[in-house]
Parts: C-alpha cells; sequence; structure tokens
C-alpha cells in the first residue's frame, strides 16, 4: 500500500506543480521569472514526495480556512450582537448540521469520479484498494490537522473546552468513513451513485440546508450542555467506527471504480466538457432557426464587415436583445409603481430624493449587473473570432477596428435601451415626487454613460487582452483579475450607503477619461493583441 | 513563380523544430511534405503562414518581375480540421469573404458559380456551416483559395478524414488548379503522396529534404522513405 501511495502521490505532485509552472509563466511580470524553468527538472526530481506531502498539506488547511470562513464565519458574523452562549450555539448547530452531516455524507469522495481515480485505477491499473484506502486517510489525516487548528483556534474565540474541540474534530473525520460507507453501500444495492440519484441527494442536501439555516433565523438553536455532546461526539465517532470497518473489507473496489469513472463521464475529456460549458450560455442553437431566416436576403444589400456583424447580432438575438426586452419591461413596471407611490405612500417623496442625492451609487452596480457585453464578447469569440481569426485577412488592422467599431455601436445601441429608459424613469418619477430635472437629470446621464462605460469596458478588454485559446480557456491571468476587481468595485457601489456629492462628478469624469483611454488604446494596439492563442 | 525560404528556424523552449531551413518550391507543382508526427509540418505551415513567428530567416516569393517577401495575402491555408464561423450558412460566409478580398478576384463568378463548381447542393448553401459535415466544411475552405487564387496554397492533411468521393473531387479539383500555383501538401499518408505529388519533400530533423525523381519510381520506394525518416529521427 505504501508504494501505490507515494508513486500516486509523487504523480499527482508533478501534476499539479506543472499545472502551476504552466499558469505561471502567464502571468506579467511574474512571469519573467518563472520563464527559464523547465517542466524536466521539476517533474523529475527525487524528493518530489516531500514537496507532494508539503503542497496537498497546504492546499487542505486553505480549503478547511476557507470551509470554515464561509460556513462558520459568516453566520457568527451576522450574528455578531448575539451573547457569547447564542453564537456558541449557533456555531456547535452549524458545525452538527453541516460539517457532520452534509459534509460528512453529501461531500463522500471515494466513488465521486476524478481524473486522478481515472489514469490511476484505470489507465495504470494501480491496485484500487491500496489507492483509495491510503489516498483517503492521507487526507483524513491532512484534514484532522487542519481542523484541529482551524477549530481550536474558533474554540478559543468562543471560550469552549479544548477537550470537547478534541473530540469534536476526531469524530467528525471518522464519521466521514460512514458517509463514505452509505455511498457504496447505495451503489451497491442500486448499481447507480447516490449522488446521481438526483431527488434523493439534493432532497436531502436541501433538507440540511434548511436544518441549518431556519433554527439560526428563528433564533431557536437547542442549547446543548457539554455532556450532551460528548455523548452526540461519542455516537458520531462509533458510527464512524462501523464506516472505517466497513471500508477496510470492502473489496469490490477495482470494479465499482471501474464502473464508476468512466470516459464519457468525465476523463480526458472532463476539461473539454467543462470548457465547453462555461460557453453554453453562448452556443448557438442551430434548431431556432428556420430556412426562411437562413435563405432570407434581409441584409443583402450590406457588405462584407457591416453584412457579417448584422447576421452575427441578428442570430444572437437570444443574447443580446430578450434581456433588453425583459429590462425595459421591468423599468416601464417599476415607473408605474413608482408614480403610483408617490400618490400612496407616506415619505416617498423624501425616500426618492434620498435615492438621487446619496445612493446613486447602486446604479453602478445595476447597469454592471445588467450590461450584456461581457456575455456578448464571449459569443464573438466562441461562435465567430476563434475561426475567423485563422485567417489573414481578419487580423488585418483595418479589419480589426472596422469588426470593433461595428460591434461597438451594435452593443452600445443594445444596452443603451435599457439605460435610457431608467435614465427617464428616474427624471420622470422625480417630477411626480418634485425632485427637480437639476437633481434627477445628471444622474440620468451618469447611468447612460455608465451603460456605455461597460460596454467599451468589456469589449476593450475583449481586444486587449483577448483572454481565450482555441481550447476555449481563459488563459490570461490579468483578465480574470481585472474581471474580479470590476465586480468588487460595483459591488462596493452597492455598500455606499451615502455616497458624498461630489463622488457623481468625480465618477463621471472617471468614466468618462477610461473611455476615451480605453478607445485610444484600443486604436492603438486591438490589430497587435487582438489575436488567437 | 517560386517560393524561397532562407534560413528559417523556430525552436519551443529547447526543442529546435526548424533547422535553418534554405529551400525552393516552383509553381505549377504539387509538393507532397512527408514527416513523422510531430517533425514540424504544421509549425512549417504556420510559420509560413504567420501564424507564428519564426526565430530567424524569411520565406520570399519570387515572381517574373518581382522578388519580394511573402504576404499573408500570398497565402490560402486550408487547416487539417476546418475551421470557419459556425453561426453563418456556407452561402452567407462565402458572400461575406468575396466582399472582404473583392479586390483579389479576377474571375466573374458569382456565389452560386462557385457552389456549382464545388459541387455543394443548393439546399446545403443555405444551411449553418455548424451543422456541415466534415467534408462539407473543407469544400467550403477549398473555396476560399478558389476565389481569392493566392500564389501559395498550404494543405495541412486536408484530404485525410473525407470520404473517397469528395476526396476524389478535391484531388481532381487540385489537379485542375496547380498549374497557376505553388501547391504544398502535408500528409502522413504515403500513397496520396505519391498519387497527386510531382515533388515528395521528407522533413524530418528540422530540415527538408528534396526526394529524387527516380527513387519515385523506385518499387522500393516505401522501405527507402522509411529509412530515411527513421534513421534521423534516431539520431534523435
Amino acid at each position: 500500500m505504501n508504494e501505490t501511495f507515494r508513486l500516486a502521490n509523487e504523480m499527482s505532485a508533478s501534476m499539479s506543480l506543472n499545472a502551476i509552472v504552466c499558469y505561471m509563466k502567464k502571468i506579467p511580470l511574474i512571469g519573467k521569472a518563472f520563464k527559464n524553468v523547465s517542466y524536466e527538472h521539476i517533474g523529475l526530481k527525487h524528493n518530489l514526495s516531500v514537496i507532494a506531502v508539503i503542497i496537498r498539506a497546504l492546499k487542505v488547511l486553505f480549503g478547511t480556512l476557507l470551509s470554515a470562513v464561509i460556513v462558520v464565519g459568516i453566520p457568527l458574523f451576522i450574528y455578531s450582537n448575539y451573547t457569547i452562549s447564542d453564537r456558541r450555539a449557533i456555531y456547535l448547530h452549524v458545525i452538527i448540521v453541516l460539517y457532520f452531516l452534509f459534509g460528512g455524507i453529501i461531500n463522500a469522495d471515494i466513488l465521486s469520479p476524478s481524473r486522478d481515480k481515472f489514469i490511476f485505477i484505470k489507465v495504470m491499473k494501480m491496485n484500487a484498494r491500496d489507492y483509495i484506502l491510503s489516498n483517503f486517510l492521507w487526507l483524513q489525516f491532512l484534514k484532522t490537522i487542519s481542523e484541529m487548528i482551524v477549530f481550536l483556534i474558533i474554540g478559543a474565540i468562543l471560550k469552549i473546552d479544548v477537550p470537547l474541540t478534541v473530540v469534536m474534530v476526531l469524530s467528525m473525520n471518522l464519521f466521514r468513513c460512514f458517509g463514505e460507507m452509505v455511498h457504496i453501500m447505495y451503489y451497491e444495492k442500486f448499481g447507480k451513485l447516490l449522488s446521481k440519484s438526483y431527488a434523493i441527494f439534493y432532497g436531502f442536501a436541501i433538507a440540511l440546508l434548511a436544518l441549518a439555516i431556519v433554527p439560526i433565523v428563528m433564533k431557536t438553536m437547542i442549547q446543548y450542555n457539554a455532556i450532551s455532546l460528548y455523548v452526540i461526539f461519542i455516537i458520531f465517532a462509533i458510527l464512524g467506527l462501523v464506516g472505517y470497518r466497513y471500508l477496510y473489507r470492502y473489496d469490490h473496489y477495482v470494479i465499482t471504480l471501474n464502473e464508476v469513472n468512466r470516459l464519457s463521464e468525465l476523463s480526458i475529456n472532463v476539461n473539454k466538457v467543462k470548457k465547453d460549458a462555461s460557453f453554453a450560455d453562448v452556443k448557438i442553437n442551430t434548431k431556432k432557426f428556420n430556412q426562411e431566416e437562413l435563405r432570407s436576403n434581409e441584409f443583402s444589400g450590406k457588405r462584407g464587415y457591416d453584412y457579417l456583424n448584422a447576421i452575427f447580432f441578428k442570430r444572437h438575438r437570444r443574447i443580446v436583445l430578450q434581456p433588453v426586452l425583459f429590462e425595459v419591461a421591468v423599468v416601464a413596471v417599476a415607473l408605474i409603481g413608482g408614480i403610483v407611490a408617490s400618490f400612496m405612500v407616506k415619505d416617498f417623496h423624501k425616500e426618492y430624493t434620498d435615492l438621487i442625492t446619496r445612493s446613486f451609487t447602486v446604479f453602478i452596480f445595476i447597469m454592471y449587473a445588467i450590461s450584456s457585453a461581457g456575455k456578448m464578447t464571449k459569443a464573438m469569440f466562441y461562435n465567430c473570432d476563434i475561426s475567423l481569426l485563422r485567417y489573414g485577412f481578419y487580423k488585418k488592422e483595418k479589419a480589426v477596428l472596422t469588426t470593433f467599431s461595428l460591434r461597438l455601436n451594435k452593443l452600445a445601441f443594445y444596452n443603451l435601451i435599457p439605460a435610457v429608459s431608467i435614465g427617464i424613469s428616474l427624471v420622470i418619477i422625480g417630477l411626480f415626487c418634485e425632485v427637480g430635472i437639476r437633481q434627477t437629470l445628471p444622474i440620468a446621464i451618469f447611468i447612460v454613460i455608465l451603460s456605455l462605460f461597460f460596454t467599451i469596458h468589456h469589449l476593450f478588454l475583449y481586444y486587449i487582452l483577448q483572454p481565450y485559446t482555441t481550447e476555449l480557456e481563459v488563459k490570461n491571468p490579468l483578465f480574470t483579475i481585472i474581471n474580479g476587481v470590476t465586480y468588487f468595485l460595483s459591488y462596493i457601489c452597492l455598500q455606499i450607503h451615502v455616497a458624498p456629492v461630489w463622488l457623481l462628478s468625480a465618477a463621471l469624469g472617471a468614466t468618462v477619461v477610461y473611455i476615451i483611454v480605453a478607445l485610444v488604446l484600443v486604436y492603438l494596439y486591438a490589430s497587435k493583441t487582438f489575436v488567437v492563442k | 513563380m517560386k517560393l524561397v525560404l532562407k534560413n528559417l528556424s523556430k525552436s519551443f523552449e529547447k526543442k529546435q523544430v526548424l533547422k535553418d531551413i534554405t529551400f525552393e518550391f516552383e509553381q505549377g507543382k504539387i509538393y507532397g511534405l512527408l514527416g513523422r508526427n510531430g517533425a514540424g509540418k504544421t509549425t512549417l505551415f504556420n510559420c509560413l503562414a504567420n501564424e507564428l513567428k519564426a526565430d530567424s530567416g524569411k520565406a520570399y516569393l519570387i515572381t517574373d518581375t518581382e522578388e519580394r517577401e511573402l504576404k499573408v495575402d500570398d497565402i490560402g491555408y486550408v487547416f487539417s480540421s476546418s475551421i470557419l464561423p459556425e453561426f453563418l450558412t456556407g452561402y452567407e460566409f462565402i458572400k461575406f469573404y468575396m466582399d472582404v478580398n473583392k479586390d483579389k478576384i479576377k474571375d466573374d463568378y458569382t456565389i452560386n458559380d462557385y457552389f456549382e463548381l464545388m459541387k455543394i447542393k443548393e439546399e446545403d448553401r443555405y444551411r449553418l456551416i455548424k451543422d456541415y459535415s466534415h467534408g462539407m466544411k473543407n469544400k467550403i475552405q477549398m473555396l476560399m483559395f478558389i476565389i481569392t487564387r493566392p500564389a501559395v496554397i498550404l494543405l495541412d492533411e486536408p484530404l485525410t478524414s473525407l470520404d473517397v468521393v469528395v476526396q476524389l473531387e478535391m484531388k481532381k479539383l487540385l489537379k485542375d488548379i496547380h498549374k497557376d500555383h505553388i501547391l504544398i501538401f502535408s500528409t502522413h499518408i504515403l500513397q496520396l503522396a505519391t498519387d497527386l505529388c510531382d515533388e515528395i519533400v521528407a522533413l524530418s530533423e528540422g530540415e527538408l529534404e528534396l526526394l529524387d525523381h527516380s527513387m519515385l519510381k523506385d518499387s522500393q520506394f516505401e522501405e527507402k522513405l522509411v529509412r530515411i525518416l527513421k534513421e534521423e529521427s534516431s539520431n534523435e
């Protein structure tokens, strides 16, 4: 078992190391430092198992921290004004429902198909039982240590006895054997993965989530005392031991794992499926187009790139036009609602003045959220540019700039429709609420410019960074980072409840400057940067 | 007209794929480029078509009147798996292609004339390219260079996965047009190369070698060629 474990461990380590180096090479600045790192040297070092252990341990520790922050940290943060005993009750409730039951039973690992299992068991014919058990035990060992660290810290904050936390973590990890047992027994009995029996699996998962959240929100958590907790944890541990005995004695690993890890399930295509899925929302559905449309002469008056662009937007109206119509409908309803409210609701005038003068940053997030430009650039790549960029004529500076400006016009037009409707509605509701045009008009203009801003922003990133590869991956860390930052900034704007007056002029100014800079950069560099990698 | 490569080199990290290649291709001949998997056939094509930048060396086009560097416009490149915008119908794509390349078109055929030429049925012209079979997509790619008639035509494994009927049609077509062009054709399939090509060029060890004509007719040709390709790779 040791040999199997060592081999598999080293191999996954070199696979993940290679992936890390490959990614690092692509980050600007940092990439230079990695430029001369050759895969040969990292792949063949004999002390790899040490690195493998460290990487795996760090990954597990990080994962534990992250899940603790999300699962435990968020509820404790939301209810930070509760007394310590209430917060302790929330914590223990979350631990029992989400860590023991949800984590132990829903998150089973042994039978879930994975690339590693496919490679090691199916392709390389490693001993399945040795591979699975050694890996599982090793992972539980790392988890136990990480969780011990994390929960001892949380325990110290919430003043929970150290022995209780120690028993809790040990029991939690033992209980995972029980969860694995349930999955394997289910598979043996029904010949189907529990995680693929959607009704049962998701029903159970949703029930557990409800069980986790509802008592906290209603403030009806059970106030456990120490003795009952010890009893509960020991029961979980005993169940875990039963599970462990089952896993140890189970002798169908080879057959079961071979059945579960099917090529069609994941296999070598797992990446392609994943990549393809990330473009699923922009795929062309050929069944949607009838012969009449495909034979139509609607655009026969147009020529060249104009013709191409017109057909492109026509065939993608599901992505671009339908949301616009929906948004306009929503705005219309809001407009009527606003007018009605200005007569019926007592403090509406004051609230509305507040929205216009102080909370206008909320529109930054709204405009970010409804802009279809990001999705459309994905469609442009997947359905059009990925192929045409392979041809010389399409890569010429003139062609690149022509498609850029044609696309910008169309996209800006579609995105301006909801923007203008929102702007006009604001002004109209303003009139009913005795908020003057002098106050509402700047906001309306701001919204229109924001819509333009997000359109140009997405198209600019696409033409300057062109982040997608022919393999349909986003291979540009800078693109991911900028997108994350854009989202984060827009989201922050949602949190500003009282914006200072000068912010509007500053935001307006910055937006206009950004638009100009982006356009200039595209005109200078796009013909060099807009290529397929 | 001649396509001349001068000292063309290309490496990926430490692996040198093209080693200082100097070679001449002549108009009116179909060249079969043979090489083992990974020998660098596609790399060579990509360097010529400016998909990749060569580390050093250049390609020139020499005509009766001038001698100049090879430009992207001189090249028609048929990829091994066809790469076409799938949201358009065949008709729309060809119309678009003719529009943007109108300064290069010398014939006065209509779009439908071209489709007739390629034996693409009327109903197929108005289907989305996404729904085309491999052979249909390939025909569209071939049609692209029939329309613009670039001086140099590079075909990367084009006929390998076509059915016999389309294969024959395409072979005929290539034979019909080859007089006006420099045609380079990469393939693994020896029979296709000997069948269709006037000259056979072996790419191995990063170098191009024109095989002697006498060898083509030799009954031992196959063994000899394999020996050439193998010998060189065993030196690696």
